[in-house]
């Protein structure tokens, strides 16, 4: 079985541009991987772990927003807004952030969806750098 | 007749500014070369984003998206005009402030309302002593547009557009082609043109489903826009002054060398005078 083309793309910079043998990514309906050989898909991410697995023991980790991936012939195109490197994740600056969204009141049921879900990245962040 | 230590003043001072102007032309270099490689890294993004986009467009004929509300005569518009903090930078900045006033113009003349937001504090004075309403000015935006900065302005123009206050928004910037081209160029932001629906990912499978994932591609692609702009004109700026720079560095060299000539003509004017007065006086003597 070949391998996998995999890059992962923000605006501001490419994280990643190589082989894998797979990637697991956080669709919005759940997470799921990608081996070579897939059907072609599109999927909608949401803010989450990418796990990368560039060979049997080597297996990278990237924090992402939410964004989209691109399965077509063996190449997979992860297209985010941002994303970390785990060891790029300043625990502090996160936890204070979190508090600081928490902390702020809001009114309305879509004003709490959206603390919510600005509240989620940051839990995520912390909880991959550790 | 200007005399030699004049003239050697003026030569020193041309002297220091051609150091001056050399130094920046190091620094746009380098500066310049940094922005072009941030031009080049969002480039497979928003690449890959119109792909998707285009890919979708063929699967989904009629989707409906306040984000591609089409009008024929828009009633509000914004103008963006990107500009740059700094001077010395050669017709960058006047040039696209000028392409962005003509467009302003033009859409007053057909009688949409325009309201002008600035990036940079050139465009900015400009304005303010044409006496041009600005709505918005932004001077943060340095050297080093950040996604999230792009983003604050591409929400807010969204969210406007979305509840039908604004028609159309355009951004006025300068476009980079390639390392030896920049021009100004007006770029389309809202309403979003959909690109023309190909077949290529038709026999994908969809997670959740086509429109909701077009839907949810509109607003990246809008916020990708508005950042290459940003960081588009900022490798603009840096070209445009280290070009600048080049030409007054050789300019400062040119002048050395005329004035020079000039001295070293005063001086041998002055010696040849000086040995006329000496033998003069001493044949006045014998």
């Amino acid at each position: 079985m070949g391998a996998l083309e995999v890059s992962i793309a923000s605006p501001e910079r490419i994280l990643y541009e190589g082989q894998a043998e797979s990637v697991a990514l956080p669709g919005i309906k759940g997470s799921f991987a990608v081996l070579a050989g897939h059907a072609p898909l599109v999927a909608e991410l949401e803010a989450g772990i990418v796990k990368l697995k560039a060979a049997a023991n080597d297996e990278l980790t990237f924090v992402i927003d939410s964004g989209f991936a691109d399965v077509r012939n063996g190449k997979v195109s992860v297209l985010v807004e941002g994303a970390l490197m785990p060891n790029e994740i300043k625990k502090d600056v996160e936890q204070n952030k979190l508090n600081e969204i928490l902390s702020s009141t809001v009114a309305g049921d879509t004003a709490l969806i959206n603390r919510e879900k600005a509240a989620r990245t940051h839990r995520i962040r912390i909880s991959a750098a550790e | 007749m200007a005399t030699p230590r004049e003239i050697r003043n003026r030569i020193q001072s041309v002297q220091n500014t051609r150091k001056i102007t050399r130094t920046m032309e190091l620094v746009s270099t380098a500066k310049s070369k940094r922005a072009v490689d941030r031009v080049h890294s969002a480039q497979p993004f928003s690449i890959k984003i119109e792909e998707l986009l285009s890919g979708l467009a063929g699967s989904a004929k009629d989707v409906s998206d306040p984000l591609l509300r089409q009008s024929t005569s828009p009633k509000k518009a914004i103008i963006m005009i990107v500009t740059s903090n700094r001077g010395l930078c050669g017709g960058f900045n006047s040039n696209t402030i000028r392409l962005g006033l003509n467009r302003r113009k033009e859409l007053i003349a057909n009688g949409t309302e325009v309201e002008v937001v600035v990036i940079g504090k050139k465009a900015a004075n400009f304005l303010k002593f044409l006496k041009v309403p600005v709505a918005q000015a932004n001077f943060e935006i340095g050297d080093k547009p950040t996604f999230d900065q792009a983003r604050e302005f591409a929400d807010s123009f969204m969210e406007r557009f979305s509840s039908e206050e604004i028609d159309l928004v355009e951004i006025v910037y300068t476009r980079y082609y390639n390392a030896g081209s920049q021009k100004p160029f007006i770029k389309n932001i809202l309403p979003l043109q959909l690109p023309e629906g190909s077949s290529s990912t038709s026999s994908a499978i969809f997670e959740p489903d086509a429109e909701s994932i077009i839907k949810a591609l509109l607003p990246r692609a809008i916020r990708v826009g508005v950042y290459q702009t940003m960081i588009e004109s900022v490798a603009g700026e840096h070209i445009a002054r280290r070009i600048a720079m080049k030409n007054a560095t050789s300019a400062a060299g040119d002048m050395i060398r005329s004035m020079t000539r000039q001295y070293n003509r005063v001086r041998q004017a002055k010696i040849t005078q000086e040995i006329a007065e000496i033998v003069s006086g001493a044949e006045a003597i014998s």
